[in-house]
């Protein structure tokens, strides 16, 4: 992966605070290969977290709980 | 009653049956239940939940529209201070999801692998809220400029997401700065104290140098703060943005006292932290140092010292003694003296931090 959609991935995280991503960006020349491979590896992890589930899976118990369901 | 009685129960029944709702009326009798709903549950301080409608409304069918008459129908009944709660609340849940740990101990062994840890290293609760609101800020992208025109900001969508950012973060570090005063476990409200610091710093700008000035004098406020008796309100960009100013605008005459010089002439005690004592002594252009019966001559580069003083405003904790060389005058921290000679130490290090100080027995 190219540093530029590497650069976009990392701003496009939402579990990177800014700092870190500044961080992450401003460290990608002086990264390897291997640690390139495992940054992109672990950002792919966070990219498909079921962010929602929780909310939906509470959702559900609430719903039920209330008089006037949404 | 009379009139009552000329139908069954379940004739009135089916007589008020309502007719089958159209699409618009369904779609207003869920802005009207997500409404009455979000409102009961924050009345009843149950932000959670009204979190969670709320955002099952973004997520649900008919998003803008119904987010748009729910926000419309909502007011100003939901105070700002509640809404922060429901952030805060949402944000201690995702802190328990184990993927999440597990991505960022993975972060963690990288970021050390690859030469540090992260430079600016926030604690998990800030971490939550960033992320919360990271989330949040994308699901509300495409309706970004109305959200923040609530607000009072007008703009183009990523300014106004922005806004929205900087905004909830500010509001949050408000309503935890006004938690952490009512602990009364001190480590505690430093702790929530300084979740509210850093969210403060997240929502400030970097763009000149003035900003960053600003950026860096704040978290030196901050840090000199936490560790004060608390006297004072907690600092802000603001205060201390007009301390800036008030220095600038400060003639150089009003600048505090100096600590005056005390030159050792024959013997002079100095009295230090918790009862601890230093004595010094100069005869024949020698100066020696005495603590806890233990005397030691005190040489610089292998040359007696000539002449010493000692910098220590009365009930300060910290002082400094100056040896006097005829060449440089060599300042060191009172205190490590002290620790070095009970220690039985041959040499410590002078505040400059290159010059070695040695400590010969007599």
């Amino acid at each position: 992966m190219d540093a530029v959609s590497l650069t976009q991935k990392i701003q496009a995280s939402r579990l990177l605070t800014d700092v870190e991503k500044n961080y992450w960006s401003g460290n990608l020349p002086h990264m390897n290969e291997g640690q390139i491979a495992k940054l992109v590896s672990i950002l792919a992890e966070a990219e498909n977290l079921s962010w929602n589930e929780g909310m939906q899976d509470y959702l559900a118990i609430a719903n039920k709980n209330q008089a006037a369901p949404v | 009653m009379q009139g009552s009685a000329s139908g069954g129960p379940s004739e009135n029944r089916d007589a008020q049956k309502p007719a089958p709702k159209t699409g618009e009326q369904l779609d207003n009798s869920r802005t009207e239940v997500t409404t009455d709903l979000l409102l009961e549950q924050v009345r009843n301080q149950k932000f959670e939940e009204a979190l969670y409608t709320l955002t099952n409304l973004v997520i649900g069918p008919k998003a803008k529209e119904t987010f748009n008459s729910v926000l419309q129908k909502l007011g100003n009944k939901i105070t700002r201070p509640d809404a922060e709660k429901m952030a805060a609340l949402a944000s201690q849940k995702e802190e328990r999801d184990p993927t999440v740990r597990r991505i960022l101990a993975s972060l963690a062994n990288l970021s050390t692998e690859v030469g540090g840890a992260v430079v600016d290293q926030i604690n998990p609760f800030t971490r939550n809220i960033t992320t919360f609101v990271n989330v949040f800020s994308e699901r509300i992208k495409p309706y970004a400029e109305q959200v923040a025109g609530k607000f009072g900001f007008a703009g183009g969508a990523e300014g106004a997401l922005q806004f929205i950012k900087d905004f909830i973060f500010s509001r949050i570090a408000d309503v935890l700065e006004k938690t952490a005063m009512s602990f009364k476990n001190i480590p505690k409200a430093n702790s929530i104290f300084e979740t509210a610091f850093q969210l403060r710093r997240l929502s400030m700008p970097e763009k000149t140098d003035e900003d960053k000035i600003l950026k860096k004098k704040y978290s030196d406020a901050c840090v000199a703060w936490l560790k004060s008796t608390k006297t004072t309100p907690p600092p802000t960009p603001d205060s201390v943005s007009a301390q800036i100013a008030q220095a600038q605008n400060k003639p150089a005459e009003t600048k505090p006292a100096e600590a005056v010089a005390e030159k050792v002439e024959g013997s002079k005690a100095v009295e230090l932290v918790d009862g601890k004592k230093v004595t010094f002594t100069n005869v024949n252009r020698e100066t020696k140092v005495e603590v806890g019966g233990l005397t030691r001559k005190v040489k610089i580069a292998g040359e007696s010292v000539p002449e010493a003083a000692v910098i220590k405003p009365a009930g300060v904790e910290k002082g400094i003694v100056e040896f006097r060389m005829p060449n440089k005058n060599v300042k060191v921290d009172l205190i490590a003296l002290h620790q070095a000679v009970k220690e039985d130490k041959k040499q410590l290090d002078a505040v400059d931090g290159t010059t070695k100080i040695n400590l010969e027995p007599v």
